[in-house]
């Protein structure tokens, strides 16, 4: 049961009310989010919101002749929803046809309620007192590690937040989520005599404050080591320095960590976005689903977004959610296997277009369309041959490499990625080295992002939060395995 | 209100009446909470959108009809306390405000507050008679299917043009601050369109005010089309690495200002946050940064921030020196010259914990060199149009490094071949920090001609970077 879903019930029979008989059809997502957000800035200062809520309702209608509109109606209450209904079919009607428009149907239309049925709110969990607690605990962590000659510095953002949907149509589906996330990022900035220093860490789940902090506010362990690895990082990057010119020319590999695989969400995972490829966007695929390429990747590659594996039972990864913002139950979805694409992350408007069965990809920004969207993307071996544990064996071979950590995020045009990398460690004649190397960025043609993967190492780590921009925010995470890829005129690194 | 009807004049009448509504009930809201609060701040900010995207089936629509977001700060006893909700609806901010006071009241801390910072009760800044904020969503959408039917044709008929995409996006936002003290009100609508051939050249349209004609929108893809070269080239292609001379196209050069200078101009003393005092010379004597809330014509511009207090002209630096840090305001409403937002630009979302100082609509002073005569003599360089992804950058040191996301070569003085998507990177700083490289900004020729990105008014900038 949802906070006050009898309200929600209303609002949505109202709106079924007032397109009855008017549309050939129509369907509702309705969310609401309550919130508690700290924020400290570097002078440290901190801003303290107790509660934040947001709600927003989206519908879609279309009728007969394929015309469809995907409409955002504000948080409105049962009466607002009419007169807003009214706009809404108002602007429906002077579309084109389009005989193409079809939803794939729901694999499964029972009505349940998927998440905990009960997920403390941020007022029970008493989350402001407790972040107040944690960002107290990393700021003396912050302290006691400043020293005259590298003087340190805290930023931080951390969040708990319910979040609540309500799926629904006029054919009687009523599915329900409820699903509780937390957030931390820990930025730290190092100032030298000359030089300067940051890094950002970041930490986060789809679970109550707990992930975070005990009750207390005193840091878990994973926030500890990632404050602990902010502040070592941001005093390193005093030290760091750029590639030179020559560096430069002879690279001949670059070794993605798991921390910097925002590279694989940007260079890949847009580009299997279904409503992408649709609009002819998308640098892998026509727009009528095929492939540019039979091989987008090496024999090495595969590539995989879905919900984490659940070995205990309980849901992990930030972008997991247990069905999509059209009801669908989230699928894993293998993209690349073996080098070669498998499919496609699709809605129900997608997949209807192409054929297809809905893998449960279609999310919205609360109240807004939705779009095809990843959920948790990684990379990692496509066999076991690929998969090399031992660091030595790992590097061997490589003349001059660039290992690459962390990432404060990329952008993606179709034919061209850029994604940024917080670090570098050149390795010479197959050694990691400690020279290290500012921030940078792997700039990359996408055809041929993964063409050079020639080997994987280490378990898949899954632990790069990121919020996707595409016209709206949604939660995602990427990582995989570090990935070892040989450079071509495809890859560019600038750091 | 409807795509076709009714018309713009009774549609500015509808707006301004709901404005006016807006504006009364929240400016009633502080009186009924009685003595629990010594104050409270309520800013609204409903946004209405009418967009269509460009695809080669045709139109994909979506609409967004009077979104609310709704940040209320309270005081008590010195204390400030923040909440906000998305409901417009005053039992859900009675919610919000014993929310927002239970936290102030727990928080430790000295209490320092002794008024919200919205005091000035100031007029609706909206006529109606003057609105030309307004635009009837049909014309909208006429406009877009002819771009549409346009691309459509253009794709059968011109070899090499296997993809096109876009949008046209009208944009509706009505502001409201009101305290104890006053409430003030205003409307900001905007059309925006661009057009994207083959992923690799773009082209934008915008304005704020209705214009007279609607045919530059309308010619959007034709100019996209024709302004396309047909070739394109990779650093190898053209022998070009190292140190080169880069022109920044206004939208790109914006974007490096955005991100890495205009913060960095904001402290909470006379020295900012790279230790630049004010008369220190940050950039080329050619170079003066103003940050103008009040400048006609841009998205950006505002009459009041989100905190009801009124925007100014804030000039940032003059022939190169520093002149003015960008100060918050005291917590006992001390004035401070920057302005403070909830939204950031380039985010869709207002921050949840409550507005903070931010650049707004920013001008660049013109050169002396019109752009021809500055391409003229560069025998090979590039354009920047855009970068893709300035998530690399750092600000505190001012460096970056990011692919180029559009651009062409300009080879012997002339726009010649596309930039080829992946396969171009350009890094260097902005400004030079004491035993930090040198600065771009440092060594730059601004072009003659202005260029409205719809949030900046800035030249071209012609400068060296390493590719």
């Amino acid at each position: 049961m949802l906070t006050n879903e009898t309200g929600m019930r209303a609002t949505c029979d109202a709106f079924f009310g007032a397109v009855a008989g008017r549309v050939a059809g129509a369907d509702v997502c309705f969310e609401r989010s309550t919130r508690a957000e700290v924020e400290r800035d570097l002078d440290g200062g901190t801003r303290v919101t107790a509660h934040a809520s947001r709600g927003g309702l989206v519908a879609r209608l279309w009728d007969a002749q394929g015309r469809c509109l995907e409409v955002g109606l504000g948080e409105p209450g049962p009466m607002d929803v009419k007169l807003r209904v009214e706009e809404a079919l108002e602007a429906l009607a002077p579309l084109a046809p389009d005989p193409e428009f079809a939803l794939a149907d729901l694999p499964n239309r029972a009505n349940r309620h998927f998440g905990s049925d009960s997920v403390p709110s941020p007022a029970e969990q008493r989350a402001p007192e407790r972040i107040a607690g944690l960002v107290g605990a990393l700021e003396a962590m912050v302290g006691a590690a400043s020293s005259p000659a590298a003087v340190l510095q805290l930023r931080a953002r951390v969040y708990t937040e319910v979040e609540e949907k309500v799926v629904c149509d006029d054919r009687g589906l009523w599915r329900t989520q409820s699903i509780a996330s937390s957030f931390l990022q820990v930025e730290v900035q190092a100032r030298g005599e000359a030089t300067r220093g940051r890094w950002v860490e970041r930490v986060g789940d789809v679970a109550t404050l707990d992930v975070l902090c005990g009750p207390g506010g005193e840091p878990t362990s994973r926030v500890e080591a990632a404050a602990s690895k902010a502040i070592s990082r941001a005093v390193r990057m005093l030290e760091a320095r750029t590639l030179t010119e020559a560096e430069r020319a002879a690279l001949t590999h670059v070794i993605v960590d798991a921390s910097a695989m925002v590279f694989v969400h940007e260079a890949c995972g847009h580009n299997f976005e279904a409503d992408i490829v649709l609009a002819g966007h998308s640098g892998l695929f026509h727009a009528s689903g095929a492939p540019v390429s039979e091989r987008v990747g090496s024999a090495a590659v595969r590539l995989v977004d879905g919900p984490l594996d659940p070995n205990d039972g309980t849901p992990r990864g930030f972008g997991t959610h247990f069905i999509d913002d059209e009801g669908v139950e989230v699928e894993t979805v293998v993209l690349i296997d073996a080098g070669r694409p498998v499919d496609c992350m699709h809605s129900r408007e997608t997949a209807g277009r192409l054929g297809r069965q809905s893998n449960g990809h279609g999310f919205s920004d609360i109240g807004q369309p939705r779009l095809v969207r990843m959920t948790n993307t990684s990379l990692v071996a496509a066999a076991p041959q690929f998969q090399q544990d031992d660091l030595q064996a790992f590097l061997r071979g490589i003349a001059l490499g660039l290992w690459v950590e962390g990432s404060n995020g990329g952008e993606v045009t179709g034919d061209g990625m850029s994604a940024s990398v917080q670090c570098g460690r050149l390795v010479r004649e197959g050694r990691l080295t400690d020279e290290w190397i500012r921030p940078g960025m792997l700039t990359v043609r996408t055809r041929g992002a993964l063409l050079g993967v020639e080997a994987f190492h280490g378990p898949p780590r899954i632990d790069r939060l990121g919020f996707c921009g595409k016209g709206q925010t949604k939660t995602v995470s990427e990582g995989g395995s570090t990935a070892r890829i040989r450079l071509s005129d495809d890859f560019v690194v600038g750091c | 209100m409807s795509l076709g009807k009714p018309s713009r004049v009774r549609r500015a009448q509808l707006v301004a009446n709901e404005l006016e509504e807006l504006a009364q009930r929240i400016s009633r809201f502080p009186a009924t909470l009685g003595q629990t609060v010594d104050d409270v701040e309520v800013w609204l900010c409903r946004t209405s959108r009418w967009a269509f995207g460009f695809e080669p089936t045709g139109l994909r629509p979506s609409l967004m009809l009077g979104r609310d977001q709704i940040g209320l700060r309270v005081l008590k006893d010195g204390k400030l306390g923040a909440a906000s909700c998305t409901r417009f609806d005053e039992s859900t901010w009675r919610g919000c405000v014993d929310q927002a006071l239970a936290a102030a009241t727990t928080t430790a801390g000295p209490s320092q507050f002794t008024a919200p910072r919205t005091r000035k009760p100031g007029p609706l800044t909206f006529d109606p008679d003057l609105c030309d904020a307004i635009l009837a969503p049909g014309e909208l959408h006429r406009m877009a299917d002819a771009v549409v039917d346009n691309l459509r044709h253009e794709a059968t008929r011109t070899p090499g043009l296997t993809a096109f995409g876009g949008h046209a996006r009208y944009t509706l936002k009505r502001f409201v601050v009101g305290t104890r003290g006053g409430v003030c009100a205003s409307i900001h609508g905007g059309v925006s369109a661009e057009v994207v051939l083959n992923r690799d050249h773009a082209d934008t349209f915008h304005t704020v005010h209705n214009p007279e004609s609607f045919q530059p929108l309308a010619l959007l893809g034709v100019r996209t089309l024709r302004g396309r070269p047909t070739e394109s080239a990779s650093p190898r292609d053209l022998g070009l690495r190292g140190r080169v001379p880069v022109v920044l196209h206004p939208r790109a050069f914006e974007a490096l200002l955005r991100r890495l200078v205009a913060p960095l101009m904001a402290g909470s003393s006379k020295q900012n946050t790279l230790g630049f005092r004010e008369g220190d010379r940050v950039a080329h004597s050619a170079f003066t940064l103003v940050e103008d809330a009040g400048l006609d014509g841009l998205f950006s511009s505002r009459h009041f921030d989100d905190e009801g207090s009124p925007t100014r002209r804030n000039p940032l630096v003059m022939r190169g020196r520093l002149t003015q840090t960008l100060l918050p305001r005291g917590p006992n409403g001390q004035p401070g010259s920057a302005a403070s937002y909830r939204h950031t630009l380039g985010t869709t979302e207002p921050q949840e914990v409550g507005p903070r100082p931010t650049a707004s609509s920013l001008f660049v002073e013109r050169g002396e060199v019109a752009f021809h005569e500055l391409v003229a003599g560069l025998d090979k360089s590039l354009l920047v149009q855009s970068f893709m992804g300035l998530h690399g950058a750092d600000p505190i040191t001012t460096q970056f490094s990011s692919g180029v996301g559009t651009g062409v070569t300009l080879e012997r003085g002339r726009e010649s071949r596309l930039l080829a998507p992946g396969a171009w990177n350009v890094s260097g700083a902005c400004l030079t920090l004491p035993g930090g490289v040198a600065g771009f900004l440092s060594d730059i020729v601004l072009s003659r001609e202005l260029y409205d990105t719809g949030t900046a008014i800035l030249p071209y900038c012609l400068t060296t970077l390493s590719v």
